[in-house]
This record gives structure tokens, C-alpha cells and sequence, in this order.
């Protein structure tokens, strides 16, 4: 009888390591359509595909398309993980050496700043950096930039003028802005632009002038886009954005009443940053793999690409020669500050500002 | 038995890396500083006030409700009484998005903002997140004092009278006695909910511990903040269930034996003040919703590109639900039959095990999952099986409960007696058990397809960038302040939590029969 007893127990058992095995398989393979491990022994040359590995925070929609004309153009297969940028920047910093990832696009030079102070890259071949401006890619050659993204102070057409807007956006704490101004805090676009200016002005005064965005009572907006939506209901006379956003509302409706001011002089309110691409150092090196990783980096400043990158995102193609999409000025126009990209990868500390400061919690 | 451990192993994996994640690799200096910065007692604080604010207000209200619907003479007395259960199908951060796309300028209450002058997003924040909170979360403390009065007995508040007391007086003070436990027990299930709320108080800005996490989890490379505040939210909730047993504990109900004659009574001139009451509520915490999320969409019309907002993230929902009923089903079935057939302490704490998930916030787990993939399997990392893993280590209790009941309710003699009769433990497992469970796991199956349908906050940490389920698309469509595009996904995630209200009736009437 205790046997008999035990017996369906045991079935439960089986039943059970086995669903819990089927489990764990699904998590060994629930990713394998976006990347399975390298199994084949590679070998250079375009007649035996090599299979890279990309780490990407830009968009499937985005940049989907652009590396399947690559998979194309080469024979090559990538596989693709999507995430957010500083997602796939803390895995990569878990990771280590251990990443399977050949390439990681980031959205943001300071993503790209924090793995190559932290070592983690390897360097990008002069060929290709030659291709962009010294000012979009790291000094030491460790990530390039591959599209431009400007800050700038987007405004209300029937609210105000350029006229009316100030020399720099250090100006914004004079109390006729009261009430007036749209942010985003929680933004990774804009903790960038305040990491510039804590590298411009230092941190006393950029501390000074978070205090006095927030002492005119600033509204806060989750994100960029709704900011620009909000300017053109009305909601707020002026906002702190990326320039990009003004171009898809402007696309949908050509009488969209917002327009995008770029700060002059240097500002950091005009700050240039970049959507780039770097080669994550390894512990095995394989020639044949980081060959196909420098070619897919090369494939993304490619005309063809560069022009793909400007019709569908309004950003700035930055590999020589390119121009913007129709109707937004040329980025030689935008006096972005002088100062290396790679500086602004203290996002920490810009954090602990906003948080002291009471603007993020 | 060994599956057992196996399932307990893994819903408590993610909660042990969590803690090494945010004890481990940090150095003490960050802990100390951590707990004694004035961020972390001001996010304590918030978060401690907001559920105190919402907990008052719900078992205020769930009580005078309890009270109107439960006197015989109010009129339509059994439609006010579902009344009052529905906001239960509106997801508090719809319930959110309704109302701050309600209050924006182009919506259904933006004549209050613009005629009163007020600025854009002025509704949001601590009252905001109270308010909205409380007119969704009310019917968890309404439903149990509902049954509270409607089991108590009539004695004690005639005892009461007897002894002096004005009619009035006698009676609150008898039923009170009555039904102080249920009250108990509604309030604290509030409580819970409040603390681990995310959704409505992160679109509100109300930086409780939920929000905090998730904008430290956003912007930080360096984790380990997210996983201090994480641990320190979960103490904050063990700290509450705690009281609340000391409280339960305490008042034991002193329920007699002998039959009951419940206790009947009248609103008198109060009845149609009462019914006005209601309907007001109604107003608020249905009509407008709905009716609003629906302008929205019409004003929108055809423009809307109902394949993204709509189609694509439903098929994604309704599959992970699907996948996720299954898994938790299985792996509910040899927990159920342990706890319920062999008594011994270690199935008592397979049992609390299990249930650890359920009370740990969504954010919490959907963190701790973070982590234990990129330690574990990296590979795993941003793939749907860990969205899952996610909903069955969340939902899991949900699903042993029911299947729990019916095993409970399954005479043990039955089987005793295909035992005598010589049929082996597969052909008793089959033409036994299994009939009689089947109506457990269907309930098991149903509660966990639909709270995985409607889940945000694990959801949106763990999903594969790029994809949305129908609470990611609300999520994403109010951040960005696309109001009409909202409309779509929301009075969809209403419909499917119309379900649950609805299996949850029809099990409470299911269990009614059986007793």
C-alpha cells in the first residue's frame, strides 16, 4: 500500500522535472531565434558566412531594416538583442568580457563614454573613423558616432519669437519664464545635456541653474515627445528637447505650431550628441568576427544608410558629405560647445545633481 | 516532492539574487548611506502616507457602502451592490490615464482646467495617486465587510440594547463588533495593493518606492540603488503583514454555534440619499472612464492605427496569458496535492513559498528577474520566457489557491475506495482526481490568464525592447501623452478584467453551492 501510495507522487515527479526541464530549455533557447552561440568555425571571406552578434538601442523598426540589407550585402548573419540603451550598457558591464555581442549600438555617447572609461573596447580601425568628424568620435577611437542628435529649445509659434528668446539657455532662471517652461528630468537626452553643462560650467553653477528651472516651476513631462505635444496644444511656451521630435509632428501636420531654436555661441542648450557604435572588448579573439563587426560599423556610415538614417529619424548623417533630411538646417549651423563626447559619461554624478536638487526623486 | 522543491527553488531564486545584487557587491559604506539619506525616509515616507491616505478613505467608503447596499430597504439593491464591485475591472493605471487625459486641456474635464485656470498637469502627485487609488481599490476592502455584515448576527446587537443603549448606537456598536476582522482584513489587503502599486502613482508622479525603482532601474547603469530601494520596499511590506496578523490575531471573532438570525436593516429617509450616493460613485468610477476612453477614440477615428495599438499587442497579451495559465497550473497541481494531502511542515513552507511571489510588488520581481537572467542566463535575458517566468512567480498563488479548494473538497474515501477496488494510482489519478479537479484548475487557469493579461510593471522591465503587450502600449501611449491612442488598449484591458471580477463572482457562487 505505501508503495502504491507514493506512486502518484512519483508521476508528478517525472512530470513535473520534466516541465521544469522544458522550462529551463525555454529559457536556454527562448532567445535562440535573436542569437544562437557561434558554432561553426568562421572562416574570412564573404562565400562562408560569419554570424556576429549586435547589441542594439536603437529600434528593430529603425535599424532593422539597415542590417538586413547588410546581412544582405555581405552574407553575413547578425542577430540581433534590442534593448534600451543603458539596459544593454549595464549587461554589457555584468557581462564583461564574457558578451557575445560583436557590435553594440547605444544612443547616447555616454553609454559609449562609460564602457571605454571602464576599458571594455576595443579600438575601431583608423579607415573608419576617418569617416566622421574627430568632434562625433571617441579620441581614443573607441566608439564613432554615426548619427547627430542636437538639443535645442523648441517654442510655440503664436507664443513667442526668436526674437524673444534669450542669449543662452543658462538665461531660463530670470522669473519672466515662470510657469512657462516644459522639461523632461527623467530623460536620458536631457541628464546628458546637464552632464555637459556640469562639464562646461562645473557643478556649482549648473546645480544654480537646475534650482532656478525648477523655481519657475517647470512642468514636468515624462518624455520629449510629450513635451513637444504639449507645445503644440498650448500647454507650455517652450521646452528643452532633442530637434528630431518637431520633424515626425511636422511631417503629419505641416501648420504644426512649434518651431526648434538652436542656442548660439557654444551653448550647452545646443549641445551636438550622438547615436553611435562601438566593438566590445572580448576574452577570445577572432579575426574573422571582428572584421565582420568593423564592416557592419562601415555599412552604418554608408551613404546608403547615412541617407536611410535621415529620412526616417531627422537625425544628422554624420559620416562626411551627408546632408539632413529637407527643411532642417545644415548641422555645421548648430554651434554645438566645444568638448569631448566621451566626457559625458559621469551619469552618476549628473543623477545624484538632479535627485539632490529634488528634479528626479 | 522533488518537484515541489524545484518549483519552490524557483520562485524564491529571483528574491535571493535580489538581495545578493543589492547586499553583496555593494559595500557597506553604500548600504549605511542608503538608509540613512534623507531620499530613502522621504520615499519611506510617501510611501507609508499614501497607503495610510488610501486605506482610511477605501474602508471608509467600503463601509458606508457596505452599509447602503446592505440595507433591505434601498432601492435596486442588487444592482448597487455589483456596482460597487466594478471599479474592481479598471486597472488602476487606467484608471490613471483616464484621468489625466480626462483633465489635459482637449479632455472631457479640460473645461476645469482651462476654466479654472489651472496649469497642464496639475493633476498629479500624492492627492492625485490617493484619489485615483482609492476609487479603484475600494471594492477589495468592500468585498469582505460586505460578507461581514451580511453574516452578522442579530443577537448581539439586541444584546447591546438591552443593556441600555440608544437603537442607533446599539446597532453600530453590535455590528461593529461583527465585523471589525473583516474590516481588518479589507483594509490590509488595501494597504498591500497601495504599497505595491506602480502604474498609477509612477503616471501621477507620486515618488513612492515603485516609481523610485523603476526611474533608478531607467537611467542608472549601475543597478544596485534600484536593488536597495527594492529590498527596502519588500521590508516595508513584510513590516505591514506582520501588523496586520497582530491585528487579525487579536480579534478573534467570537462567533457562537448556535443558528443565526441575521441582522436586518433600514436607511429609512436615507434611502434615496443613499441611491444618489451610488450612482455619484458610479459616475466616477465607471461611466466616466468608460465613456471617456471612448470619446477619445471616436475623436481620433480612423486615423488611429488600430494594428499597433490594438491588434499586435493583444495577440502578444492573450499568448503570454495563455502560456503563463498553462505553466502555472502545472506547476500549481503538485503543490495543491502536497499541501493538501501530506501534512508536514516542509509542505507548509512550500506552500508560504509559493505565495512569496504574490506578495512581492510586480516591479520587485520583474527587477530580481533582471538580474537572476543576466547572472544566470544572459542568453534568457529580454526574451519572452522570462516575462513569463515573471507572471508565474507572481501569479503562482493565485493558481494554487483554487486548485488547493478542490482537492480540499475532493473526499479523500473516493480514492480510498478506487484503492480497494484495485485500480492503479495512473487509472484513480485519471478517473478521479482529475474530474474532480478539473473545475479548480480552470478557475486557476482563468485568475492567472487574467491577471498575467493586465500586468504592467514586470512587463515593462522584462519585455523584449520593441515589443508591447496591451499594458506596455497604455504605459507607453499616456507617457508620451497619446491619449486617444490609448483609448483602444484600455477599454480592452477593462473588458478582460470585467472577466476576472466575473470568474471571481462565479467561483464565490461556486463555493456558496459547495458548502
Amino acid at each position: 500500500m505505501e508503495m502504491k501510495e507514493k506512486m502518484p507522487s512519483r508521476l508528478l515527479t517525472t512530470t513535473f522535472t520534466a516541465t521544469c526541464a522544458l522550462a529551463l530549455s525555454g529559457f536556454m533557447f527562448g532567445g535562440s531565434e535573436e542569437q544562437s552561440p557561434p558554432s561553426d568555425r568562421s572562416r574570412a571571406g564573404n562565400e562562408n558566412p560569419i554570424e556576429i552578434v549586435v547589441y542594439s538601442g536603437r529600434s528593430e523598426s529603425l535599424i532593422g531594416p539597415v542590417l538586413e540589407k547588410y546581412e544582405a550585402a555581405t552574407g553575413n548573419k547578425v542577430s540581433t538583442k534590442y534593448a534600451s540603451t543603458s539596459g544593454l550598457t549595464a549587461l554589457l558591464l555584468e557581462e564583461g568580457d564574457a558578451t557575445p555581442a560583436h557590435v553594440f549600438i547605444a544612443q547616447d555617447a555616454g553609454a559609449l563614454g562609460a564602457l571605454a572609461d571602464r576599458k571594455m573596447l576595443s579600438p575601431i580601425s583608423e579607415s573608419i573613423l576617418v569617416a566622421v568628424e574627430p568632434r562625433f568620435r571617441s579620441s581614443a577611437g573607441s566608439w564613432i558616432g554615426v548619427t547627430g542628435r542636437a538639443r535645442s529649445v523648441a517654442y510655440n509659434t503664436s507664443a513667442m519669437t526668436p526674437e524673444d528668446m534669450p542669449e543662452s539657455i543658462r538665461d531660463f532662471t530670470d522669473p519672466k519664464w515662470k510657469g512657462r517652461i516644459g522639461w523632461a528630468p527623467g530623460n536620458g537626452s536631457f541628464q546628458a545635456f546637464v552632464t555637459a553643462m556640469r562639464v562646461r560650467d562645473g557643478e556649482e553653477k549648473t546645480e544654480a541653474w537646475l534650482r532656478g528651472i525648477m523655481a519657475n516651476e517647470a512642468v514636468v513631462y515624462p518624455k520629449n515627445s510629450a513635451i513637444v505635444r504639449a507645445l503644440g496644444a498650448g500647454e507650455v511656451d517652450l521646452g528643452f528637447v532633442n530637434h528630431y521630435y518637431l520633424y515626425r509632428f511636422l511631417a503629419e501636420d505641416p501648420d504644426f505650431p512649434v518651431r526648434n531654436h538652436f542656442m548660439p555661441n557654444g551653448d550647452p542648450g545646443a549641445l551636438v550628441n550622438i547615436a553611435g557604435a562601438c566593438i566590445p572588448r572580448r576574452n577570445r579573439t577572432d579575426s574573422a568576427r571582428l572584421a565582420a563587426a568593423e564592416d557592419l560599423i562601415r555599412f552604418l556610415l554608408d551613404q546608403e544608410a547615412q541617407g536611410y538614417f535621415a529620412e526616417s529619424t531627422y537625425e544628422y548623417p554624420l559620416a562626411a558629405g551627408m546632408t539632413p533630411a529637407a527643411g532642417m538646417p545644415p548641422l555645421a549651423e548648430i554651434e554645438t560647445p566645444e568638448m569631448d563626447l566621451g566626457s559625458l559619461a559621469d551619469l552618476e554624478g549628473t543623477l545624484a545633481m538632479l535627485r539632490k536638487v529634488g528634479a528626479l526623486p | 516532492m522533488i518537484s515541489c522543491l524545484l518549483i519552490a527553488t524557483l520562485a524564491l531564486t529571483p528574491l535571493v539574487y535580489l538581495i545578493i545584487r543589492a547586499l553583496g557587491e555593494s559595500e557597506a559604506a553604500r548600504v549605511g548611506s542608503f538608509l540613512s539619506s534623507g531620499r530613502t525616509l522621504e520615499h519611506a515616507g510617501r510611501s507609508i502616507g499614501l497607503a495610510a491616505v488610501v486605506t482610511c478613505s477605501s474602508t471608509v467608503l467600503a463601509f458606508l457602502l457596505a452599509l447602503c447596499t446592505g440595507a433591505i430597504d434601498l432601492p435596486f439593491r442588487r444592482t448597487c451592490t455589483i456596482l460597487s464591485v466594478c471599479p474592481l475591472a479598471i486597472p488602476c493605471y487606467v484608471g490613471a490615464t483616464v484621468y489625466i487625459g480626462a483633465f489635459s486641456p482637449e479632455g472631457m474635464l479640460g473645461g476645469i482646467t482651462t476654466g479654472l485656470g489651472l496649469r497642464s498637469g496639475w493633476f498629479s502627485g500624492f492627492w492625485a495617486s490617493a484619489f485615483i487609488l482609492t476609487i479603484f481599490t475600494y471594492p477589495l476592502a468592500y468585498l469582505p465587510i460586505r460578507a461581514g455584515m451580511a453574516s452578522a448576527d442579530r443577537s448581539l446587537i439586541e444584546a447591546s440594547r438591552l443593556l441600555g443603549r440608544s437603537n442607533a448606537r446599539a446597532w453600530m456598536s453590535g455590528m461593529l463588533a461583527q465585523v471589525r476582522s473583516s474590516i481588518t482584513a479589507g483594509a490590509l489587503m488595501v494597504a498591500l495593493y497601495t504599497l505595491s502599486e506602480f502604474g498609477a502613482v509612477s503616471m501621477l508622479r507620486c515618488d513612492t518606492f515603485t516609481r523610485v525603482i523603476y526611474l533608478e532601474y531607467e537611467s542608472a547603469f549601475d543597478r544596485t540603488g534600484a536593488a536597495l530601494s527594492s529590498l527596502a520596499l519588500v521590508l516595508l511590506i513584510g513590516f505591514v503583514l506582520v501588523i496586520g496578523e497582530r491585528f487579525r490575531g487579536r480579534n478573534g471573532s467570537g462567533k457562537t454555534g448556535r443558528s443565526r438570525r441575521p441582522a436586518l436593516w433600514r436607511l429609512g429617509r436615507w434611502r434615496w440619499p443613499g441611491l444618489i450616493a451610488i450612482l455619484l460613485l458610479t459616475g466616477i468610477t465607471l461611466v466616466l472612464p468608460v465613456t471617456s476612453l471612448f470619446a477619445w477614440w471616436g475623436r481620433a477615428g480612423e486615423t488611429l492605427a488600430l494594428a499597433d495599438a490594438l491588434v499586435s499587442p493583444l495577440l502578444t497579451s492573450l499568448s503570454l496569458a495563455t502560456i503563463a495559465g498553462v505553466v502555472s497550473v502545472l506547476f500549481a497541481l503538485p503543490v495543491g496535492v502536497l499541501v493538501a494531502r501530506h501534512h508536514s511542515p516542509l509542505a507548509t513552507i512550500i506552500e508560504r513559498i509559493t505565495h512569496v511571489g504574490f506578495g512581492l510588488p510586480g516591479i520587485v520581481v520583474g527587477l530580481a528577474l533582471v538580474f537572476t537572467s543576466l547572472r544566470l542566463l544572459p542568453i534568457a535575458y529580454q526574451s519572452w520566457s522570462i516575462v513569463i517566468a515573471g507572471y508565474v512567480i507572481l501569479f503562482l498563488a493565485q493558481a494554487t489557491g483554487p486548485i488547493r479548494t478542490g482537492l480540499d473538497q475532493t473526499p479523500r474515501p473516493i480514492e480510498d475506495a478506487a484503492r480497494t477496488l484495485g485500480a492503479n494510482w495512473a487509472r484513480r489519478f485519471r478517473t478521479v482526481t482529475l474530474p474532480l479537479l478539473a473545475p479548480g484548475m480552470t478557475s486557476a487557469f482563468l485568475l492567472v490568464f487574467i491577471s498575467s493579461s493586465k500586468e504592467l510593471p514586470s512587463t515593462l522591465l522584462l519585455a523584449p525592447a520593441g515589443t508591447h503587450t496591451l499594458a506596455t502600449r497604455v504605459w507607453q501611449y499616456t507617457e508620451e501623452a497619446m491619449y486617444a491612442e490609448s483609448a483602444p488598449p484600455a477599454l480592452t484591458l477593462i473588458a478582460l478584467s470585467a472577466c476576472l471580477v466575473a470568474t471571481l463572482v462565479w467561483r464565490e457562487g461556486l463555493l456558496e453551492k459547495a458548502r
